[in-house]
């Protein structure tokens, strides 16, 4: 087949991968690493748990399905007509699996010897869908099983219910497995109809990297790509208005310290933007809350926070968000301390040096990463869908001036725009006596 | 493929490994204290690599190290605690990038091995104690982890399964001793805990990547003149089966049953064990993934893990507290069903093609070729993944069905919800 194969080289290393968008549609990105004995391949609909609403082209009206449907299309793909996909993979020696995000739903499979077969699987599984009504009942009790198993994980409830506070429409505050009344409206048909409008070669993407021959991987490509009609697919979320649902949600279970996520709801970035914004705001929350930080070494020695503090840039469609997570005795004092070191900030100014150091090791963090497989595969498939190249990763870095991320401490620190979600224990008698 | 890793005996009870490899963009160090583990020096032995790990006598405070380990591109101080058989294994380790990936041209391996060294060898020390405002805060946060202990169902249950499968065992233990222990501890003895560790345990030193000439000499200077006695560690300790089985039942405010189930037994050749349990419970074409979780549908995840130097077989499950028995009956079902010889050789063959695979992807890590050499030690061989993969190759259906038969049923423990009374209570 004729087509245009793009290397986009990495200047600090010499290394490269190559882009080709394929006449079937699908963009593939291959990155050969010299030396490297595994393979890693990702083949991703752009396709999470945020797209409950999406109209195709030939779609009179938008279609609205039940939450957790894309985490449970996930799960029935993995099942053909003849057997289970798992089955296929143990003959070639590859470890198979799937996940669903927010945003994507990717398939893939890791080995060291076998790459091209396990290739052939994933490819033509992927694009060979087969639900039954007794195949989705029999998903319904286990995924039920894994929405049990997430009620008994407590971070995950304090983190969902902070995206409960800080936002009011926008479906990135639905639990990515939906729930269990959720998923028992699930059909094959609705299945089907999920599956046509984003399982489409146009919305998806193949990102492999490791020990590979880049021409075998097109080649097979070649010959296990069905070419897709595009169907200019509007999976847009709803408006999200520039306020918070709550500043604060507060619930009991059975831990033993409060737990909490402290959140300030930014505005949305695009492209380059985001990724200079993600940069910015990273190299930020570690002048402010990290282990060099005032802020972080008051809080530990006044016992205010402990060794499972921890903060993330967390961001997607339409969402862009600051978040701080971890024990305390006062929660709310954690937030209140938090605010304040942003104000004294703002007065002080942040130190320059520091930002210099910080820099440093966020370069460092970047090289250190090149070094893992999948990694480098998960990579390729993010700035794929983010709109970017993998290596624009350190060329933005460079790019981040002092002066932008002073500026972070007003654009991404709105107290207006802040939450706080709170875990409090249940107070425990003793072992297996529990008072509410 | 070939290995460049060497073995050497620096002093008594002190080794040092080097594994050269220039592919990758990091490297890594890190020096294991393995000593025999009581139960009763274990809140005070998992409090060492906290302290040592926090500041030194070169930076004295924790923000002068941590800014110093920023400003080199990012150098991971990490620390680890184990119970590793009968022993307690104590970790500290660095991780940073290799000199050639240093813009500025700095020795960052060098300089990164002798933070390393520092933190364990030249620790802030008073008047025989560590400094007392760091004590104070890792104090508060060892508490702070035993209270949080119940977060993690998952590894709540099987803590509380391993205080019955192991009983009167160390294993029984937590790494960090109990809340009364924790609460006790006294500066002074935590700093008389690290003077013994430094003179009695043994030393595993290892160091990975590539430019490790400078580094490694550090590493020798530093560790080979400290006064020392070995303690001639055995690793193996298997558990003792019980004479009847242990059936106990916690409950607890979760919304799914974690069911348990130890076995007992194994054989003399660990890597016919390895693949006994990967065909039984730990790949996905596994007997447990494809009959309990895809053919009766009871539960999301169902598996089996061998704890090696124990020489017991776990499997635990999520599940539904109803379908327990129903889910324990299938476990104990495939097992019989191996041990009967009912299964194909390309059951077996498919095994060792997803585990050897998986053996093969050590070649791609420094810090998995590391961790790979201190396996290889503990079990008295120094094999690389592919001689490894022959060893595997070479198992036969016959060793897979001895193996499941010597595996008997141990504990049943189960942690099920609060109001839905079940089974023998604690």
């Amino acid at each position: 087949m004729n087509y245009k194969k793009e290397t986009i080289v990495n200047e600090l290393n010499g290394e490269s991968y190559v882009k080709v968008k394929h006449p079937s549609g699908l963009t593939i990105l291959i990155w050969k690493k010299e030396g490297f004995t595994t393979t890693e391949a990702l083949f991703s609909a752009k396709y999470g748990s945020v797209n409950n609403r999406f109209k195709r082209k030939d779609d009179a009206d938008f279609v609205e399905v039940p939450e957790g449907i894309a985490h449970f299309l996930e799960h029935k793909l993995f099942e053909n007509e003849d057997c289970d996909v798992f089955e296929l993979y143990a003959k070639t020696g590859a470890m198979g699996n799937a996940y669903t995000s927010f945003e994507e739903t990717t398939y893939l499979f890791s080995c060291s010897e076998n790459y091209a077969e396990s290739l052939r699987i994933l490819l033509s599984f992927v694009q060979k869908p087969y639900f039954t009504e007794q195949s989705v009942a029999k998903e319904q009790g286990i995924i039920g099983q894994e929405i049990k198993m997430g009620l008994d994980n407590p971070d995950r409830k304090s983190f969902f219910n902070l995206l409960n506070c800080l936002y009011v429409n926008h479906p990135v505050k639905i639990d990515i497995a939906g729930t269990a009344e959720s998923i028992a409206e699930i059909t094959p048909e609705l299945l089907y109809k999920c599956y046509n409008a984003f399982y489409n070669l146009h919305n998806m993407c193949l990102a492999i990297a490791g020990n590979l021959d880049v021409d075998e991987v097109l080649k097979i490509c070649d010959e296990e790509l069905i070419p897709a009609v595009d169907y200019q697919l509007d999976a847009s979320v709803i408006d999200e208005p520039q306020r918070v649902a709550q500043s604060e949600s507060v619930e009991k279970f059975p831990v033993g310290l409060p737990l909490f996520n402290i959140g300030y709801k930014c505005k949305p970035y695009e492209g380059y933007e985001l990724m200079k914004k993600e940069h910015t705001a990273s190299i930020l929350l570690q002048l402010v809350a990290g282990n060099t930080s005032k802020l972080y070494n008051d809080l530990i020695d006044e016992g205010l926070i402990n060794s499972t503090f921890d903060f993330e840039v967390f961001w997607g469609t339409g969402h862009f968000n600051i978040i701080l997570s971890g024990e305390s005795p006062e929660p709310a004092t954690v937030r209140r301390r938090i605010d304040e070191e942003i104000e004294r900030l703002k007065t002080t100014g942040l130190d320059r040096s520091e930002f210099e150091v910080v820099k440093k090791s966020k370069y460092g963090s970047i090289i250190k990463s090149y070094d893992s497989i999948d990694t480098c595969a998960s990579y390729l498939l993010n700035s794929h869908f983010a709109g970017v190249d993998v290596f624009d990763l350190q060329k933005v870095l460079a790019e981040v001036t002092f002066e932008d991320v002073q500026n972070g401490l007003y654009e991404f620190f709105n107290k207006d725009m802040s939450a706080i979600s709170i875990i409090e224990p249940i107070s425990q008698n003793k072992e297996g006596e529990c008072n509410a | 493929m070939k290995v460049d890793y060497e073995k050497t005996q620096i002093a008594e009870g002190v080794s040092l490994d080097v594994i050269n490899d220039s592919k990758f963009s990091t490297n890594f160090a890190s020096v294991r204290f393995v000593m025999p583990f009581r139960r009763e020096d274990a809140s005070a032995i998992s409090f060492v690599p906290s302290i040592l790990t926090t500041l030194c006598e070169r930076y004295p405070t924790k923000i002068e190290l941590n800014r110093k380990l920023l400003s080199l591109y990012n150098t991971t101080l990490g620390l680890g605690r184990s119970i590793v058989g009968d022993n307690y294994v104590v970790t500290m380790y660095v991780n940073c990038i290799s000199d050639k990936n240093a813009y500025d041209g700095e020795r960052v391996t060098e300089e990164a091995v002798s933070i390393l060294i520092d933190c364990i060898l030249n620790p802030k020390v008073t008047d025989g104690k560590f400094d007392q405002k760091e004590f104070d805060i890792i104090k508060l946060d060892l508490l702070s982890t035993i209270e949080s202990e119940i977060n993690n169902k998952r590894d709540y249950a099987q803590m509380l399964a391993n205080e019955i499968i192991y009983v009167d065992e160390p294993s029984a233990t937590k790494y960090y001793g109990t809340r009364e222990t924790a609460e006790a501890l006294t500066n002074e003895q935590v700093y008389e805990c690290y003077k013994n560790m430094l003179s009695t345990a043994d030393i595993e030193i290892t160091i990975g990547g590539s430019e490790l000439d400078n580094a490694k000499k550090l590493l020798c200077d530093a560790f080979s003149k400290l006064p020392r006695k070995s303690n001639n560690i055995v690793y193996y300790s298997g558990s003792k089966l019980k004479k009847e089985t242990a059936v106990r039942n916690v409950k607890s405010d979760v919304q799914q049953t974690r069911l348990i189930m130890a076995y007992k037994g194994g054989t003399e050749n660990v890597y016919v064990d390895k693949l006994f349990s990967a065909m039984f419970g730990a790949t996905p074409t596994s007997r447990l993934f494809m009959n309990v979780r895809e053919k009766l549908q009871l539960c999301y995840s169902c598996s089996a893990n061998l704890a090696e130097y124990k020489k017991t077989l776990m499997v635990t499950a999520g599940i539904d507290e109803n379908n327990c028995e129903k889910a324990a009956e299938e476990i104990g079902r495939q097992l019989k069903s191996i041990a009967d010889g009912d299964f194909t050789d390309d059951e077996l063959f498919q095994t060792k093609l997803m585990i050897t695979g998986a053996f093969r992807a050590n070649y791609d890590g420094i810090y998995e070729l590391c961790m790979w050499y201190n396996v290889q030690n503990r079990r008295g061989t120094c094999y690389t993944p592919d001689e490894v993969i022959d060893i595997f190759n070479s198992v036969t259906r016959e060793q897979i069905i001895e193996c499941a038969k010597s595996y008997k049923l141990d504990t049943v423990f189960t942690l099920t919800p609060q109001n839905q009374p079940k089974g023998p209570e604690q």
